[in-house]
Order: structure tokens, then C-alpha cells, then sequence
């Protein structure tokens, strides 16, 4: 659990050019960051969109009121990175939402990380941004090059598969 | 019994099933333990959601993000403090030499000029034309009587002292210069305040009375 006392003390004095204080929020927000952009991204984009993000944080850190949590904010600036990358790649490559991705398991235990994994990939994209980040679908939608309605749909779809792989019972059973 | 597919179920959650849909869900859940299972199971998937975002990364990303900060921070420092603080020195330079206005009045003011990240030409015409303004600008206090004097401070190295004992360097938006002036009021102070060329530069301009002792 995250102190917040913390984070607020130690953003005032990023915002003062404390790279320590910087340092501490890095450390213990990265792992948020980082999860979220590998939900999403491979690799190496995830880690690029990781340190994008802590930079424009830095950047910043002058216009940040605490009037929220510094994570919830952070994690706004990471989301907002994510969908704008998304709008990026869709103008040039459409978003696949019928092929499954490859199973990660052969038996029947199988973690909500890879249920979610094995997803295609517009239900898995819209499910972690949705659920995960909390993205509304009108964001999802133009980030993504899609109707409001399309969103909603994919995401019930999403998580439907995901009940079905997690929880089977012999009507989900393929 | 017709149950309700999971993703009706899924959009009744969200409020997004449709009328219809809406009224068939609620009159058949009292009468099904199995549906009333999946509201559970799909509710839960949900909220596990958020648990799936925290991954570390496998190394270490702090070098690499503080070297990028620090490289900013020094371009940065660079463009913004290269015309108008430039301008504060060749204004205190020209100003020791003169004398002061006949008539000075009032209490001191602080002008602290503070730096923002706007992007500031760096080519001798603009710094030039940039110069001539400010100079502009303190003659004309000058000559009113409220101009008192200004100075540029070193935009490298410094500290900042926490009451802790640690020490950083300082950061974010810098102070660059500053200028004294006399006025009448805190409101007059505030008012010359805002005829300073600094602000259109994209800087900040802090107003504060120096307390005579």
C-alpha cells in the first residue's frame, strides 16, 4: 500500500528540483506505469512509454495541485500516453478483434493475467483500458477508431471470455 | 428458463443493456442461483482488473529516466534564461552608473523574475531586440522614480537546503534576475509588475516588499 503523505511530500519537492524526491516517487510508482503499458504494448514500447510518462510527470510537476492522489495522477498521464499511441498505430493498422491470441496454458488453472493474454486483441486492449485504467468508453472509442457502441459491446464480449476460461462450467466449455 | 448470455449480463453491470434486456435480467435473477453465480463471477473479473497492472519492470529504468532529466534540465536552463536574464545584466550594468531618480518614494519591491520552459530564441538578433526592451522598460521606471536596480543570478550549480540537511540542486522553475523598484502601495508595485517585458517572454514575475531594517 502506498503511502500518500509520502508521495505528497516528495512531489512538492520533485516540483523544487529534488531528483531524490523524484527518485522515491519513481520507485514506487513504476510497477503501476510499467504493468499498464505491458498490457498493452510489447517490451520494449512498454518501457519507453514508461519513462515517457515519469518525464512528463517531471515536466509537470509545477501545475500539480494535490488535489488528487499523486499515483491517480500520474497513472492519468500514463493512460492519456497509452491512448495516444493507440490513435497513432490505428491510423495505420486496424485493431484485430476476432483472432485469439495463442494459449499460454494447457490446463485448466489459469491466472486472470493469462486469460486476459490470451484474449484478441481489441477485447484485451478495451478490457485493460476500461477496467484496468478506468478509461471511459468515448476515450476508448476515439483512441481506438471505433464506435462508443463497439467499445461497449467488446467489452462485455472480454469479459465473458474471461469468465468462461477462469470460472468453465459445461455450457462455456469449447 | 432462458438464461441471459454472459454479455447481457456484462452490459446490465454497466447500465448498458437495453430496456429490455434490463427488465428481463432483473425478473430472472430472484429465480436463479446460476445467473446470480455469474453476476459474481463477471463482477469479479472486473474488479481483478485493476491487480493486473502492477509489474516491475525486469531492470532497473531510474539511470536511464535520470539522465534524461538531467539533460533536459540543463538544455532547458540554457534557452530560457540566455535573453532575459542576459537582459537583466546589461540593464544593472548600464543602471549603476546612472544616478538615481531626484525624487525617490515609497517602500522597496522584490521583481523576482522566474523562468518557464517557453522556448526562447537564441540567435544574437532576437537576444538583442530582447535587451533593448528590457532596457526600455527600466528607463522608463527609472525615470518615473521607481526604478532602483537589478541583477542576474547564476543559473548554475546553487543549492537548495531542506531543514532536514539534504541538499539538491534547485530545479523546476528557476529564478533568473531580479529588480528593485520603489512604489507607493504593494498595489502600485503589483501594477509595475505587470508592465514588465518578462511576463510576455513567458516568465513569471513575483512581487514582494523588502522589509526595511
Amino acid at each position: 500500500m502506498i503511502d500518500e503523505s509520502h508521495d505528497q511530500a516528495d512531489s512538492i519537492r520533485a516540483a523544487r528540483g529534488d531528483l531524490a524526491a523524484f527518485e522515491r516517487l519513481h520507485r514506487r510508482h513504476v510497477a503501476r506505469v510499467f504493468g499498464l503499458a505491458r498490457r498493452v504494448f510489447q517490451h520494449v514500447e512498454a518501457e519507453d512509454v514508461t519513462q515517457e510518462t515519469f518525464l512528463r510527470a517531471w515536466r509537470s510537476l509545477g501545475r500539480f495541485r494535490g488535489d488528487a492522489a499523486f499515483g491517480s495522477w500520474l497513472f492519468r498521464i500514463a493512460t492519456r500516453l497509452v491512448l495516444d499511441r493507440l490513435t497513432a498505430r490505428c491510423a495505420n493498422e486496424p485493431i484485430d478483434f476476432d483472432t485469439a491470441a495463442p494459449a499460454r496454458s494447457v490446463s485448466d488453472r489459469i491466472d486472470l493475467a493469462g486469460a486476459v493474454a490470451e484474449l484478441p486483441e481489441g477485447a484485451r486492449l478495451i478490457f485493460i483500458l476500461h477496467d484496468a485504467a478506468g478509461c471511459d468508453h468515448a476515450e476508448i472509442a476515439s483512441a481506438l477508431d471505433l464506435s462508443i457502441g463497439t467499445s461497449k459491446s467488446q467489452l462485455h464480449r472480454a469479459r465473458a471470455l474471461l469468465r468462461a476460461r477462469l470460472e468453465p462450467t459445461p455450457e462455456t466449455l469449447p | 428458463m432462458t438464461h441471459p448470455t454472459d454479455e447481457q449480463i456484462s452490459a446490465w453491470l454497466d447500465g448498458d443493456a437495453t430496456e429490455d434486456v434490463q427488465a428481463r435480467i432483473t425478473g430472472h435473477l430472484p429465480r436463479c442461483a446460476a445467473c446470480q453465480a455469474t453476476v459474481t463471477q463477471l463482477r469479479r473479473v472486473a474488479d481483478q482488473a485493476q491487480q493486473l497492472i502492477d509489474e516491475h519492470p525486469p531492470h532497473d529504468l531510474w539511470p536511464g529516466l535520470r539522465a534524461g532529466l538531467r539533460t533536459r534540465n540543463m538544455r532547458r536552463s540554457r534557452l530560457l534564461v540566455s535573453c532575459s536574464t542576459a537582459a537583466v545584466i546589461a540593464i544593472a550594468a548600464w543602471f549603476i552608473h546612472r544616478e538615481l531618480a531626484a525624487h525617490p518614494t515609497g517602500d522597496r519591491y522584490l521583481l523576482l523574475l522566474h523562468e518557464q520552459t517557453a522556448q526562447v530564441s537564441t540567435d544574437a538578433a532576437a537576444e538583442a531586440a530582447v535587451v533593448a526592451e528590457y532596457r526600455a522598460w527600466f528607463e522608463q521606471l527609472a525615470a518615473r522614480g521607481h526604478g532602483v536596480g537589478g541583477d542576474k543570478l547564476d543559473d548554475s550549480g546553487g543549492a537548495l537546503l531542506q531543514p532536514d540537511g539534504t541538499a539538491s540542486l534547485p530545479g523546476g522553475a528557476r529564478i533568473g534576475g531580479f529588480f528593485v523598484i520603489r512604489a507607493t502601495s504593494e498595489a502600485q508595485a503589483i501594477a509595475l509588475g505587470r508592465t514588465c517585458p518578462h511576463l510576455r517572454h513567458g516568465g513569471s514575475v513575483e512581487v514582494r516588499r523588502i522589509i526595511e531594517t
